[in-house]
């Protein structure tokens, strides 16, 4: 049976409990929405008003990182003038958040795939709620498998945190500061190709941008059909209404928001 | 005393003056439960064709100061989809569908009005002829002689209320508006998205996939006011003004240039409920004001 997560979206003034940079130029924030966490499941994001002032004029999405009790946590790294405003917020202030939006990541009951989680850069952030789930539903150590990429060893995330899941983590930098030199996708690959494991049992969850989810699903390619990525685009309404968040599929043009963001690899290369 | 709402279109009655633009709010389901979609005067539906269109190639919208650039394509499943699938929902809520409509020749145009006509549940016809997504060197509300021709054959296809939408990207908006009166239009509504494009210079790249589109928002309201206020003067048939509006304030000043109703577009992206608060708003501002009914407010701008 496949696990349904469906909820409807709602529009709430959420208090902001506790932000700090983690890394430079990287948040984590948590935000008090009893509403939103109920309903929540890993891989669905927020749409948040990052300016009150009609500056910047749109939303911008976030994945959902943790999911609590009556509170969740973002985590997202300043890249233009929304995130910065979102970095300049402080505990006590108010956010104004449409969610839980979209699909986000299924993990199939009774499945004896190995997961196995890769995250290049923020791709880590809708990875740990999913990781928190799989803590939850197996027993003993190593869990499940992590693979982390980063520019340097500086800039990798939430290490610590997927250990004390219980993931067996691995480690990739593109300067070789840390770990195994390179990228991600290929740390994934040969660990994927191992002896250890058998392929086609090797259920891998991603997220980040499409050029990348598709050099991944292109290099494991005979990996589980269970395996999914969480995408990217720009998006206005996130609701579904606007067609402007558009990704090419296999099965034609699909909205990141609405149909996704999370996809089956095998909607995104044939 | 609560003030009069309610303004005519045509023959078509809404209970208030606030729809929801073409393409902005699509069939409606989308914005179930985060907009109190049974507040608002009309809907008016994603622009609908007579075939399904997958529309254009990602990605398909960037943010501009204080707007949006949109190239979405006119993506949509096609008339009778969107009559088996899409209509249903929108008659839950009781206030009338006005259908938006785009062909790429005349014919198309009268067949799916024709088709329209039978549907009960649809209000009115909105005529877009002034899509800037989809590939034609001109389009038809670029020229009077077209506009009058495409309004002519919807009139004759239909006996619903027929509104013709115009594009912001022509010489005189003023003369092409008298045209689409003579053709029998019932009502004008005004101004779509003006063409545009945003550059990266870092990738010396296009940011939309189809490299130009449409530009929507705050950025794009004082064009429309001025559009609004010239074709105002120019024709009797009322007018639907449209063009970054977000707040309630932005209503009054449309129907001060001479709107007899309004649609709220990209501000549906930024707050979901934007459209039923703008009624809300409008009827504390006549309450404020001592102004009994809205109507009064239409073309009453002090000059
Ligand atoms: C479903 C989803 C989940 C996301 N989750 C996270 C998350 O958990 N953490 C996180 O840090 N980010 C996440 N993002 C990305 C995040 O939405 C963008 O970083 C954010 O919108 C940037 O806003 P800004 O105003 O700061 O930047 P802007 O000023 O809008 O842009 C700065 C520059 O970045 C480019 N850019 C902006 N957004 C994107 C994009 N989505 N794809 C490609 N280029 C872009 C712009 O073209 C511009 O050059 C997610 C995106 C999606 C669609
Ligand atoms: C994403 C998007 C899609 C649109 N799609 C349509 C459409 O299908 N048909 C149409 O007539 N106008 C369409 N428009 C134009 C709007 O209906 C409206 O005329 C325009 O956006 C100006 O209003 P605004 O500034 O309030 O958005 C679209 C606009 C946007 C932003
Ligand atoms: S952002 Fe509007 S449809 Fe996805």
């Amino acid at each position: 049976m496949m696990k349904q997560y469906k909820s409807m979206p709602k529009q709430v003034i959420a208090k902001v409990i506790s932000q700090k940079e983690v890394k430079r130029g990287c948040f984590r924030m948590k935000i008090e929405s009893p509403i939103i966490a109920r309903s929540a499941s890993p891989g669905q994001f927020l749409h948040i008003l990052c300016g009150d002032s009609g500056y910047p004029l749109l939303r911008r999405p976030i994945s959902i990182h943790r999911i609590g009790k009556k509170d969740i946590e973002i985590l997202y790294s300043v890249i233009g003038k929304g995130t910065k405003i979102l970095s300049g917020k402080r505990s006590g202030d108010t956010l104004d958040i449409i969610g839980p939006l979209g699909n986000g990541f299924k993990v199939f009951k009774g499945s004896r795939s190995v997961k196995m989680l890769v995250a290049g850069g923020m791709g880590v952030a809708p990875l740990l709620g999913l990781a928190d789930e799989l803590s939850r539903g197996a027993k003993g150590k190593n869990k499940f498998i992590v693979v982390l990429g980063a520019r340097t060893h500086n800039h990798i995330l939430c290490e610590g945190d997927f250990k004390r899941l219980g993931g067996d983590v691995h480690i990739a930098t593109e300067d070789g500061s840390k770990g195994r030199r390179g990228s991600a996708t290929d740390l994934a690959r040969d660990i994927v190709h191992s002896k250890k494991y058998k392929w086609r049992d090797v259920c891998i969850y991603t997220a980040g941008p499409i050029n990348m989810v598709k050099a991944l699903a292109r290099l494991v390619e005979g990996c589980s059909i269970e395996s999914q990525a969480s995408l990217e685009e720009r998006m206005a309404c996130g609701l579904g209404a606007c067609l402007g968040c558009a990704i090419e599929t296999q099965s034609g043009y699909k909205r990141v928001c609405k149909d996704g963001p999370v996809f089956n690899f095998c909607e995104v290369v044939a | 005393m609560k003030p009069k709402l309610e303004v005519k279109i045509g023959k078509l009655k809404l209970k208030n003056p606030v729809t929801v633009a073409s393409g902005t709010f699509g069939y409606g389901s989308e914005f179930d439960g985060t907009a109190d979609i049974d507040k608002l005067g009309g809907i008016v539906t994603k622009t609908i064709t007579l075939h399904a269109r997958v529309g254009n190639k990602p990605p398909r919208i960037i943010e501009t100061p204080s707007g949006m650039i949109n190239s979405i394509g006119l993506e949509n499943p096609g008339v009778e989809k969107f009559i088996k699938d899409k209509l249903p929902f929108l008659q839950k809520y009781k206030i009338p569908v006005i259908a938006s409509i785009a062909g790429e020749t005349i014919k198309e145009y009268s067949e799916l009005a024709g088709r329209l006509d039978s549907v009960k549940d649809i209000a009115a016809i909105e005529i877009n002829i002034s899509c800037p997504n989809i590939k034609t060197s001109k389009l038809f509300s670029q020229d009077e002689n077209s506009t009058g021709e495409v309004v002519r054959a919807v009139r004759s296809a239909t006996k619903k209320t027929v509104i013709t939408k115009l594009s912001p990207n022509v010489t005189d908006i003023g003369g092409i508006a008298k045209s689409a009166e003579s053709a029998g239009s019932d009502a004008l509504s005004l101004i779509n998205t003006l063409k545009a494009m945003s550059v990266d210079a870092k990738t010396r790249e296009s940011r939309l996939g189809d490299v130009t589109g449409g530009l929507s928002g705050p950025a794009i309201k004082p064009v429309a006011l001025f559009m609004i206020w010239k074709v105002y003067h120019r024709v009797k048939i009322p007018i639907i003004g449209m063009g970054g509006i977000m707040s309630p304030s932005d209503v009054v000043e449309f129907m001060l240039c001479g709107s007899t109703a309004v649609s709220v577009g990209t501000a549906n992206f930024v707050h979901p409920n934007a459209a039923a608060e703008a009624v809300k708003g409008l009827s504390q501002y006549l309450k404020n004001e001592k102004i009994k009914d809205v109507n009064k407010l239409i073309g009453s701008l002090k000059v």
